[in-house]
């Protein structure tokens, strides 16, 4: 792996225990955990973008959170340019989290309806004290929001976020941290909560971020569709693991896990004249994952089950360049 | 005559502000055999007017316009207790969210023999064999039957839903944004479900969706709502195809695939209108690449266009 990485996550695992009653758990002494991420590793250089796909449930929005340190890993290392930041004490961690930061799902409830989205903007430079008087922050102000699609700026300022539409409220989110110059940008389901007449302008919107600034984005979704059109590299995740990841054309055309394959085949054609296909899977997500693995994950809906799949779990290896893969029979 | 004829249908909801045209002068009819697609973004009237069809309509909305004929009769002159035989009966609905629209302190077997006790004279164990029944239909075990609905996964209660609004037989089935909210692999073996349904029960159906993959997965007709207007109606091969009204075009541009070519991202500028104070002319006017002067003037009307039925001026 390289060593110039913006961001490379190594054996992340983040377990959370399962709250049982009194009784039950004077029986057994023993806590039991979710393992909503669980050994994840990769790396990811300036101006990528990683999408991160999987089926609600499989860890995705947690694998997110973590490498913020929104929610402290359970064991694993997270490095961004180099330091480790699981080890950063608070302080150091708030000056860091400027070029870390997050796009949330829901533009209605993410914005403080009883703020102006100046006001917005300018709360994130003052907590970060990036300006120096109100003349300059009015005029990052300004620029930020021109960058963001919304202009004149003129026409938006001082408006609050109820008289804005969906899609131009997801521009005032990615504003907010873009005013902060990051360098590192977790988006988790951004244009998922958005009509699908405006969800292609925010996709671009990200897309022309990265090409101007560099930023490297992590694109968390459950849209293959849409990870297709801006990320280089996708991961598919399921029950907690890295199943597989590879660059995107060859991930679509050679999906090569059994669960890769299913979702693909699972994505609705926009065109009546395609046949639906029969899906190579069986059954349904478990409801309640189990505490341990000790077979692979996927083997109770996969289609080609042999022996090896319930001895062990697979670990993830290259199969081609770039391409990683967790299933015995890929080779 | 076609089962589910809907003329000039008007529904406006009355704001301190002003009158919302949500619906605003739609027809369109579902026949025998076909299932109707009714497409549109978030706040297009599209959920306003299947309500009406179930005579859902409530203050501060009314119906102020338009009939609703199904099976050679107006839904909207019926009595009462017409209107309480003919939901459940007549027409069902599976309504949005249906994973949440389960009452969660009673047992999925006991909701649907609830349906089946209002309609039917029919005895307990009648009934319970039959909820049964209808679970098998949407492909749950029957034994599943004394299950709660926190047991089922999102897509197993969305079948129940659908059991439940199937359990009366009725002649015409409504299914409001079906698959929202659901993952891609869940959300295929329903709309398998739903394909299989009309094959077995040759149920015709109505599908509110904002998703356009749904559509053609499933819909033999399709009607785009835009601002409480129909713009365009076409047998869905040919709208895919050839799609008449600027934005029809431009919204199956915006959809993305993941098979062929990689295009170009497309998305149409603007947001739709606010229907208290619609634009001038044609609601689609302000975000429309093909605007010409009549469109900022006059509303355009209905033409027909090679099998199309489309309210656009570049039709003339």
């Amino acid at each position: 792996m390289k060593d110039q990485a913006l961001l490379r996550v190594e054996n992340l695992k983040t377990y959370f225990p399962v709250r049982k009653g009194l009784v039950k758990f004077i029986l057994s002494r023993k806590v039991e955990y979710v393992r909503a991420v669980d050994d994840v590793s990769f790396s990811m250089g300036e101006g990528d973008i990683l999408g991160v796909v999987g089926e609600s449930g499989c860890g995705k929005s947690t694998l997110g959170r973590t490498i913020l340190r929104l929610i402290e890993p359970t064991e694993g290392k997270i490095y961004y340019e180099g330091t480790d930041i699981t080890s950063l004490n608070r302080r150091k961690m708030r000056s860091l989290r400027r070029k870390m930061q997050m796009i949330f799902q829901d533009p209605h409830g993410s914005l403080n309806p009883r703020r102006t989205i100046t006001d917005i903007l300018r709360q994130s430079l003052r907590i970060h004290r990036l300006a120096d008087g109100k003349a300059e922050e009015d005029a990052l102000i300004k620029n930020t929001l021109e960058e963001v699609g919304l202009k004149p700026a003129e026409e938006f300022w001082g408006r609050y976020p109820i008289l804005l539409s969906g899609g131009q409220r997801q521009r005032v989110g990615i504003g907010r941290i873009l005013i902060l110059q990051p360098k590192l940008v977790i988006a988790d389901e951004p244009i998922s909560m958005l009509d699908v007449s405006v969800r292609m302008g925010i996709l671009e919107l990200l897309a022309h971020l990265r090409d101007k600034f560099g930023i490297s984005f992590i694109y968390i979704t459950h849209d293959l569709a849409t990870a297709r059109y801006i990320c280089e590299r996708i991961a598919i995740m399921y029950l907690g693991k890295i199943v597989e990841i590879a660059p995107t054309e060859e991930l679509l055309k050679t999906p090569l896990h059994p669960y890769s394959q299913a979702l693909i085949a699972a994505v609705p054609v926009p065109d009546p004249r395609v046949e639906m296909k029969e899906l190579p899977i069986i059954g349904y997500v478990p409801l309640i994952p189990s505490d341990v693995y000790t077979s692979c994950r996927f083997y109770p809906r996969c289609p080609y089950t042999e022996q090896k799949c319930r001895e062990q779990d697979p670990p993830l290896v290259e199969v081609s360049p770039g391409h990683y893969v967790a299933c015995v029979k890929a080779k | 005559m076609a089962l589910l004829e809907v003329e000039n249908l008007k529904i406006y909801y009355f704001t301190r502000a002003g009158a919302v045209k949500a619906v605003d002068d739609i027809s369109f009819s579902v026949d025998k055999d076909e299932t109707l697609g009714l497409i549109g973004e978030s706040g297009c009237g599209k959920t306003t007017a299947v309500f009406a069809i179930m005579r859902f309509a409530a203050p501060p909305g009314r119906i102020v316009g338009g009939k609703i004929i199904f099976e050679g009769r107006d839904i909207l002159t019926m009595s009462g207790e017409e209107v309480r035989l003919l939901r459940g009966q007549g027409i069902a609905m599976v309504f949005q969210a249906a994973q949440n629209a389960l009452n969660p302190v009673m047992n999925v077997g006991d909701q649907i023999t609830e349906v089946i006790h209002q309609h039917e004279k029919v005895t307990k164990e009648e009934a319970w064999d039959r909820a049964k029944k209808q679970l098998e239909l949407v492909g749950i075990s029957g034994d599943r039957a004394k299950s709660y609905p926190h047991e089922f996964s999102g897509g197993m209660k969305q079948r129940v839903g659908i059991a439940i609004a199937t359990a009366c037989n009725p002649r015409l089935l409504i299914l409001d944004e079906p698959v929202t909210g659901l993952d891609v692999i869940v959300q295929r073996q329903l709309l398998n479900l739903v394909n299989d349904l009309r094959a077995k029960l040759g149920l015709p159906i109505i599908l509110i969706t904002h998703d356009l993959s749904v559509v053609a997965e499933t819909c033999s007709k399709v009607a785009v709502m835009y601002a409480g207007k129909i713009v365009e109606q076409a047998d869905a091969i040919s709208l895919y195809k050839n799609p008449a009204h600027p934005y029809s075009k431009l919204l199956i541009e915006a959809y993305p695939s993941i098979k062929g070519e990689k295009g170009k991202l497309i998305s149409i500028p603007g947001a739709p209108p606010g229907l208290l104070n619609p634009p001038v002319g044609c609601y689609f006017q302000p975000r429309c690449p093909s605007a010409m002067d009549i469109c900022r003037e006059a509303e355009p009307t209905m033409v027909a266009k090679d099998g199309h039925i489309v309210a656009c001026h570049l039709y003339k």
